[in-house]
C-alpha cells in the first residue's frame, strides 16, 4: 500500500494537503505521485483536490511544506490516519490558545507565587472502580483509554497507525451512579478552587472575576451540584471552607458571601434559592464560559499564560489523552480527568437545568447530575483519538500546542 | 482582489519569508531546505523585478470569497493599494513545476521556469481585462449575450484555477476595503451555535473553528473592518 505523506500543512488553522506517494520527498523535486486531498475544519473529511500545486502554495503564508521526524518525511499508513492527525493536531493547538484566539475570553491571571498545595483533610477519596469502572465512573474510563492508547503507541513504528481505544459507553447501575455524580462535582470544585485562588488584590480586575464567578456558580447552581460537592468533604464545614477558601478569607462581592456563606454555614443551605436569583435562567455561550473559567495551571503546563482554562484542558484530554492521563502522577491524572468531565458536562448542559435549581428536590437533582455526566461521557468518547501513531509522531501532535498562529 | 498573502510593516500580514523562524511541527532535515518554493520564487523574481521575501501571494476575485483552501476568510484589498504594474499570472506559479512544464519525478530546470513564467505574466493594469477574457473564453462557451457579472467572477476564481496576484509589498487591515466569508462557512458555523444552545452538544473540533471564526471577526471589527458573508457570486448584496 502506497503511503501518505503530507505536502503542506497549517496545524494551528486546520488546513493540510496530503498526497499518496512513495520514496522520501527532498523538497527540490516532485515524484510521480498519487491522489492528493486538500483537509480542513471543522470536518476533517479529506476532498481530492487536481493539482499538487493548490497545496504548495498553502506554504507562502502559515502553512509548512512537508512533515519531518528525526531526519525523514512522516508517511501515513491510510487516508483516514492522516485525517486523522491534522484533526488532532488542531485540536491540540487550540490548548496554545490565549485571549486573542479565545475572542477576548480569558481567565483571571494567576496570582504571584507558586500553587498552594493540597490541604491534608482535602476531598475523600474516590474507589476509580478499577479495569471494570469505566462505564459507572467517566473518569476511570478516560485513564484507561489513556494508559491503553500509550502501550499501543510504544509499540508501533514509524508510518503505521492503530484504531483508538474506544472509551466506555456510560452503564446506568444505579448502585454506582454516585461515583459519576461525584466525578463531576469534584471537577466543579476544582474551578472554584483556582477561582478563588484568583481572586485579585485590587480593583482593575474586579469586574472581570466577578463576572466569571457569577457564570461559574451559575452552572453548578443549574447542575444542581451544591450539596454533591459539600459531601466530597464528609459534610465538614471547616475541612470545606479550609480547602476552599483557605485561611483568613473575607468575601467582599454579594455572590462571593453567598458562596462564602454556604460553605461556612454547611449544608442544608443553598446559596442561591432565593427571589434575586430570577435572571439565573439566562444562559450565555458555554464554549466561551470555558475560556474564561481557570484550571491549576499545573494541569496545562502548555498553556499560555492567559490562556490556563477549562477549553486548554478539554484540547488536550480530547487530542492527546494518553499525554495528559497517563502520567507517573496519579492524583494529577483523577484531577485532569474530573477537570475534561466538567468541561465536557458545561458544553453538554445546552439551555437545560435541574429540577433543583429552584426549590430542594434531592432525588431528582442527582438522576440529574448523573444524566448529564453521562452525556458528558458519551460526548468525550467521539471527540477522543480515532487513530494513534508512533510515539514520535504522538510527540508531534502535543507539540502543536506550542505553536503560534 | 484576494490575498492570502503579505508585511513589512507593524502587524501587516505576513509571507513565509517574514515568518522564516516560526516554530514548525516536527523539524526539517538539513539539505531539503533547497526548496521547491525557493525554485519558483526565484522565477517569479525574474517579472517582479524583486525579491522573494517582497511577494506577498493574492488572487483576484470579483464577487466570491476568496480560495478556500487557504483559510475560510477573504481580505478585499482596496483598489490604491495595488499599484498599476503589479504582475498578475494566468495560474498557480506552482504549475512551472507540474507537469506538463516539469516533468514528475525531474528536478524542475532554472532556465524553463524563466522562460515560461513570461509566457504566463501579465500585468494588473495592462493585461487584466484581456487575462479575464481569455480565463472566461476558456471555460464558457461563446454566444451572442454578454456574459453576466457572476459568470465572469465564476470563471476568474474558480476552485482551484484563479489568476494569481504577486504584490509587491505588504498590507495591513487600514489597507482593507472589505471582508468576506461564504453563506456555506457562515452556516455551518450557525448550526453549531444552535446545536450548543440546545445542548446538542457539537464536536470539539467544531467548537473550536466556530471560536477562531468568531475571534478573527471581532478582531477586525475592532480594526473598523465589516465581515460580509457571500450568498451568491452573481450580485453584491449588502
Amino acid at each position: 500500500m502506497t503511503p501518505w505523506f503530507i505536502d503542506a500543512i497549517d496545524a494551528r488553522g486546520g488546513l493540510a494537503m496530503a498526497t499518496q506517494r512513495s520514496g522520501e520527498y527532498k523538497l527540490d523535486a516532485l515524484a510521480d505521485a498519487g491522489a492528493s486531498v486538500f483537509i480542513s475544519p471543522p470536518a476533517f473529511v479529506p476532498e481530492y483536490v487536481a493539482s499538487r500545486s493548490v497545496g504548495f502554495a498553502l506554504t507562502r503564508s502559515r502553512g509548512q511544506a512537508g512533515l519531518f521526524y528525526r531526519g525523514g518525511e512522516v508517511p501515513f499508513d491510510s487516508l483516514a490516519a492522516v485525517a486523522e492527525f491534522v484533526r488532532r493536531s488542531y485540536l491540540r493547538g487550540a490548548g496554545g490558545d490565549g485571549t486573542g484566539e479565545n475572542g477576548g475570553s480569558a481567565p483571571p491571571p494567576s496570582p504571584d507565587g507558586g500553587e498552594p498545595g493540597e490541604p491534608p483533610d482535602g476531598l475523600r477519596g474516590i474507589e476509580s472502580g478499577g479495569e471494570s469502572g469505566g462505564g459507572t465512573d467517566p473518569a476511570a474510563a478516560l485513564l484507561i483509554v489513556a494508559g491503553i492508547n500509550s502501550g499501543r503507541s510504544k509499540r508501533l513504528k514509524m508510518g503505521m497507525s492503530h484504531q483508538g481505544e474506544n472509551l466506555s459507553r456510560p452503564v446506568s447501575t444505579a448502585s454506582r451512579a454516585d461515583v459519576r455524580r461525584r466525578r463531576l462535582a469534584r471537577g466543579a470544585l476544582r474551578i472554584l478552587r483556582e477561582l478563588i485562588r484568583r481572586r485579585p488584590k485590587g480593583q482593575p480586575n474586579k469586574l472581570h472575576w466577578v463576572t466569571i464567578l457569577e457564570k461559574l456558580l451559575l452552572v453548578l447552581t443549574r447542575m444542581a451540584l451544591w450539596s454533591v460537592m459539600f459531601e466530597e468533604f464528609h459534610n465538614n464545614r471547616d475541612a470545606a471552607v479550609t480547602w476552599m477558601f483557605g485561611s483568613n478569607y473575607h468575601p467582599v462581592e454579594q455572590f462571593e458571601k453567598y458562596l462564602y456563606r454556604f460553605f461556612f454555614e454547611g449544608p442544608g443551605i443553598s446559596p442561591f434559592y432565593r427571589s434575586d436569583m430570577w435572571w439565573a435562567g439566562y444562559t450565555t455561550d458555554m464554549f466561551d464560559d470555558l475560556a474564561a473559567f481557570p484550571v491549576p495551571p499545573r494541569t496545562v503546563p502548555f498553556a499560555a499564560k492567559d490562556g490556563q482554562n477549562l477549553q486548554a484542558l478539554l484540547a488536550a484530554a480530547a487530542a492527546t489523552p494518553e499525554q495528559l492521563l497517563h502520567t507517573s502522577d496519579n492524583t494529577l491524572e483523577q484531577e485532569c480527568a474530573e477537570l475534561a468531565i466538567f468541561a465536557a458536562a458545561c458544553l453538554n448542559l445546552g439551555g437545560e437545568y435541574s429540577p433543583g435549581f429552584w426549590y430542594p428536590d434531592d432525588d431528582n437533582c442527582a438522576e440529574f447530575a448523573d444524566r448529564l455526566t453521562s452525556r458528558a461521557q458519551t460526548w468525550l468518547g467521539d471527540n477522543i483519538p480515532r487513530f494513534v501513531y508512533s510515539t514520535g509522531v504522538e510527540n508531534l501532535i502535543v507539540q502543536a500546542s506550542a505553536l503560534p498562529v | 482582489m484576494w490575498l492570502h498573502s503579505a508585511a513589512p510593516r507593524e502587524r501587516a500580514y505576513k509571507n513565509t519569508y517574514d515568518l522564516g523562524k516560526t516554530t514548525l511541527l516536527g523539524k526539517v532535515p538539513q539539505g531539503a531546505t533547497v526548496s521547491l518554493r525557493a525554485l519558483v520564487d526565484k522565477a517569479l523574481c525574474s517579472v517582479t523585478n524583486s525579491g522573494e521575501h517582497e511577494i506577498y501571494f493574492g488572487a483576484v476575485e470579483v464577487n466570491g470569497s476568496g480560495i478556500r483552501f487557504y483559510g475560510d476568510i477573504c481580505f478585499v484589498l482596496k483598489t490604491a493599494v495595488v499599484d498599476n504594474d503589479t504582475v498578475v499570472l494566468t495560474s498557480n506559479s506552482y504549475d512551472l513545476v507540474r507537469p506538463p512544464i516539469t516533468q514528475a519525478g525531474t528536478k524542475p530546470k532554472a532556465a524553463t521556469l524563466l522562460s515560461r513564467v513570461k509566457t504566463m505574466a501579465g500585468l494588473w493594469d495592462n493585461d487584466l481585462p484581456e487575462m479575464t477574457v481569455l480565463k472566461a473564453l476558456s471555460a464558457r462557451n461563446v454566444t451572442e449575450r454578454r456574459l453576466t457579472t457572476g459568470q465572469v467572477s465564476d470563471v476568474v476564481l474558480n476552485d482551484e484555477d484563479y489568476l494569481e496576484v504577486l504584490k509587491l509589498g505588504s498590507f495591513d487591515a487600514s489597507d482593507l476595503q472589505e471582508v468576506r466569508v461564504s453563506a456555506a462557512d457562515a452556516a455551518a458555523e450557525g448550526q453549531i451555535s444552535e446545536q450548543l444552545r440546545l445542548g446538542l452538544c457539537p464536536n470539539l473540533a467544531e467548537l473550536q473553528w466556530r471560536k477562531h471564526r468568531r475571534a478573527a471577526v471581532k478582531a477586525l471589527q475592532g480594526c473598523g473592518i465589516r465581515t460580509r458573508v457571500i450568498t451568491t457570486s452573481g450580485r453584491v448584496r449588502a
